[in-house]
């Protein structure tokens, strides 16, 4: 086998592995989340979790607020153009 | 304290764990709920990139589980805040994570994906090379409201024979192996040259006949360009027992 | 890289393939809307990441008008003034799509969005 070759077939593979495993597999949420094909946005959506409603306040009082507070610049930086 | 990533929900949850760590080299845990586990590791990072690294690394883990029992493969990326709440979602979904459960275990899921050049399977006429070049391309401005209307017309009828042609044909390929599995998902066009995407869930003793049956469709169609890949962790039959895929996340605040 | 993790990797999943792999990744990067690419480009902000979900769901709008447009039209339920008037909007709104585009550093992208269970939203 070519160099080529062997370097295409890992990267169709990883290819293939990532297709399945970001759309497909059992998927559980706490909150609707959407995901878009872009690194900060699937970061929001990796923060997939499996809680009931008063968990899912807790969690998000406590936890993403580096997240939140980046998204919050994002909007406030919009509307000042 | 940290979250709980999971990567998958097995069944006889009192089996002792493989001897792999997973992702930051954390051991595996288990939580079980009757019947059914589900199986994770403690996250110290705040977030987690889907890297070349932590792909295999949760796909290893899940493939280490399938050589001894029946698994249901997490999607990548999915948290728990606490072993109460991985306890809570498989108490909330048992009886569909069972029954899924029951399906797919010792069973292993193939990807076919079939290319086409779908300028070799129009109608013969000469005029069809040209116009499949506009076909795809959103008519020009400038010739007024109507006009554009018109093209555009014109492209949805064009793409719409275009579809059933492509449906046509994968039909035909689909329903070919079909046959040889224990049950088979497929997408006509995800892009306009893929043809057919498809899965096929297959227990050990099917694969060398359906790859067989592969290669011969191969030999047939020489036009189309085939892929086949696996075996896989049935991915691709295990979404019908997400809670949200079965509308069941009403009690959840959504976005 | 644990010893099953590089076995897992180098295990090839490759059963059989005719023509050209790099085809197949081509594709496959049109078809689906995660990339390996796009995952490992650090360029784009959560600013353009908001930006790209806004215009795919104004998109999404406007595809949805344009073929209820189409469809009248067929059906032979609109006047020409109508048509015509129909027809400036939605190329005046294309354009505008494609301004917008640009200027968020979208320019060239397909639109899309996956919604988990229930596939792509186009």
């Amino acid at each position: 086998m070519h160099h080529n070759e062997v370097v295409r077939e890992k990267e169709y593979t990883l290819c293939d592995l990532l297709d399945r495993i970001l759309t497909k597999g059992v998927v559980l949420y706490g909150d609707v989340t959407l995901s878009v094909a872009d690194v900060d946005l699937v970061y929001l959506g990796l923060r997939l979790l499996l809680t009931s409603v008063e968990r899912a306040e807790q969690m998000r009082k406590a936890a993403p607020l580096r997240l939140a507070a980046g998204m919050a610049a994002a909007v406030e930086a919009q509307t000042q153009q | 304290m940290s979250p709980l990533y999971m990567y998958a929900i097995v069944d006889q949850p009192a089996l002792p764990l493989p001897e792999c760590t997973g992702l930051e080299a954390s051991p595996l845990l288990i939580v079980a709920y009757r019947e059914i586990g589900a199986v994770m590791s403690r996250l110290a990072s705040d977030g987690l990139q889907p890297s070349e690294s932590n792909a295999w690394q949760h796909e290893s883990v899940i493939e280490r589980l399938l050589a001894e029992r029946g698994v249901l493969p997490m999607r990548f990326g999915t948290l728990a805040v606490d072993e109460a709440d991985a306890r809570h979602a498989l108490e909330r979904s048992y009886a569909a994570f069972v029954a899924t459960l029951e399906r797919v275990r010792g069973r292993v899921e193939l990807s076919v994906r079939v290319l086409w050049d779908d300028t070799q399977h129009a109608s013969p006429a000469s005029e069809e090379k040209e116009e499949r070049k506009e076909e795809l391309a959103p008519p020009r401005p400038g010739d007024g409201g109507r006009a554009y209307l018109l093209a555009r017309l014109v492209q949805e009828r064009r793409l719409k024979a275009r579809r059933e042609r492509a449906e046509g044909l994968a039909g035909v390929l689909h329903s070919h192996r079909a046959r040889l599995a224990d049950d088979s998902v497929q997408q006509v066009l995800a892009s306009p040259r893929m043809l057919l995407t498809s899965a096929y869930l297959l227990e050990h003793h099917q694969l060398s006949a359906f790859q067989e049956a592969v290669r011969e469709l191969s030999a047939t169609y020489t036009s189309l360009r085939f892929l086949c890949t696996g075996p896989w962790p049935a991915y691709s039959f295990v979404m019908a027992c997400s809670p949200a895929a079965r509308g069941e996340d009403g009690e959840h605040d959504s976005l | 890289m644990t010893p099953y993790e590089s076995e897992c990797r180098t295990d090839s999943r490759l059963l059989y393939h005719s023509g050209n792999l790099s085809e197949f990744v081509y594709e496959m990067e049109r078809a689906e809307s995660v990339l390996p690419r796009r995952v490992n480009a650090n360029a784009e902000g959560v600013e353009q990441g908001l930006a790209k979900l806004v215009l795919t769901l104004i998109e999404l709008i406007r595809q949805l008008l344009e073929r209820q447009a189409l469809h009248r039209i067929e059906g032979g339920s609109l006047t020409d003034a109508e048509i015509e008037r129909l027809g400036t909007t939605f190329m005046k709104l294309g354009q505008r799509m494609e301004e917008l585009k640009v200027a968020f550093g979208l320019a060239g992208e397909d639109l899309n969005l996956n919604l988990g269970p229930l596939g792509d939203l186009m």
